[in-house]
């Protein structure tokens, strides 16, 4: 269960960050709904880049070698 | 009537009240509340079993002293083991956090208490506390050689920028993630408590329905149990994702 938790957590985390700064970019650049659109889909594909790294974390270090 | 005095809140155990008279400085409101009771008392606590467990240092521990070495041990265990040893100077913070998070946990699972970690200030400004030393230290010590933590290697020339404000989204998620996890688990586990706590006396003061009311306490002694094992483990967590992300501040770029 904790690790399902935290995988939940980390996408939700990721997420939410993308648009509160979305929303924050909008409110000080006066850009309607567009900052809060592309910092949403940033946000989103950093929480699948948070669980895909949670993921293959154990593994990463000798492939980074291999190169 | 009566029964719009006594419903069943299963959130009024989150309720902040002020002990002491109204204090401001600087217009912010600095009053002595129950959360501040309870942390002082946290704090206690863990001054009072750490100085009385070590206190004779006996080179064969008590049972106290054996627990408190354990606990400490197990401490610089999980720190070396996911930092290295350079990673002992953050000991001091790390050991801190784990058993203030831990003592705190525990503390709300005894009834009446006020659980200080189910508020997500509280856990967001231990996430805030570490994170910054991560950026603090990890500028310091590598300069601007610790972006390079935002700039993964061997990826293509086209994806870089791509990827780079992906990696600055997710170092900013972290303290969300961090502090969202611990709160959340506090939360859920002390509200359901509470609901079915509720299940019981609306059963028992539901005329024949009362022969029900067993079920929910059973459920009750239950996750109590889960509660004793989720609270020790996101103590655990939390610590041990402190360690991983000091680990990106001594050794940015793997």
């Amino acid at each position: 269960m904790s690790a399902g938790f935290r995988v939940v957590s980390e996408f939700v985390a990721g997420v939410i960050v993308g648009a509160l700064l979305g929303w924050q970019l909008d409110k000080w650049l006066g850009t309607a709904p567009f900052a809060l659109i592309g910092m949403l889909i940033l946000g989103t594909a950093s929480g699948f880049w948070n669980v895909y790294r949670l993921a293959a974390r154990p593994s990463s270090p000798q492939q980074d070698d291999g190169r | 009537m009566a029964a719009t005095e006594k419903v069943i809140d299963p959130i009024h155990q989150f309720q902040i009240v002020p002990l002491s008279g109204k204090i401001s400085i600087l217009g912010q409101d600095y009053s002595f509340t129950n959360a501040s009771l309870y942390m002082v008392i946290v704090v206690g606590i863990a001054c009072l079993l750490m100085l009385y467990g070590t206190r004779k240092r006996a080179v064969v521990p008590g049972r106290l002293q054996a627990a408190m070495e354990l606990f400490y041990e197990f401490t610089v265990d999980t720190v070396v083991s996911t930092t290295g040893k350079d990673g002992l100077r953050f000991l001091p913070l790390v050991f801190s956090l784990f058993i203030f998070v831990t003592i705190s946990n525990y503390m709300g699972l005894i009834p009446g208490a006020f659980t200080v970690t189910s508020h997500i200030i509280v856990t967001f400004a231990f996430a805030m506390l570490v994170i910054l030393t991560v950026i603090i230290y990890g500028m310091i010590r590598h300069g601007a050689h610790f972006f390079g933590l935002f700039v993964p290697s061997g990826v293509p020339k086209i994806l870089l920028p791509f990827i780079s404000l992906i990696e600055i989204v997710s170092f900013m998620s972290r303290p969300v993630s961090l502090s969202m996890r611990l709160f959340a688990n506090m939360l859920a586990g002390h509200i359901a408590l509470k609901v079915f706590a509720g299940f019981i006396i609306m059963l028992t003061a539901a005329g024949g329905w009362a022969v029900l009311a067993p079920l929910p306490l059973l459920a009750m002694v239950a996750i109590n149990a889960l509660e004793l094992l989720v609270c020790g483990l996101q103590a655990f967590v939390f610590a041990i994702l402190t360690c991983i992300y000091l680990n990106d501040a001594l050794h940015p770029g793997h």
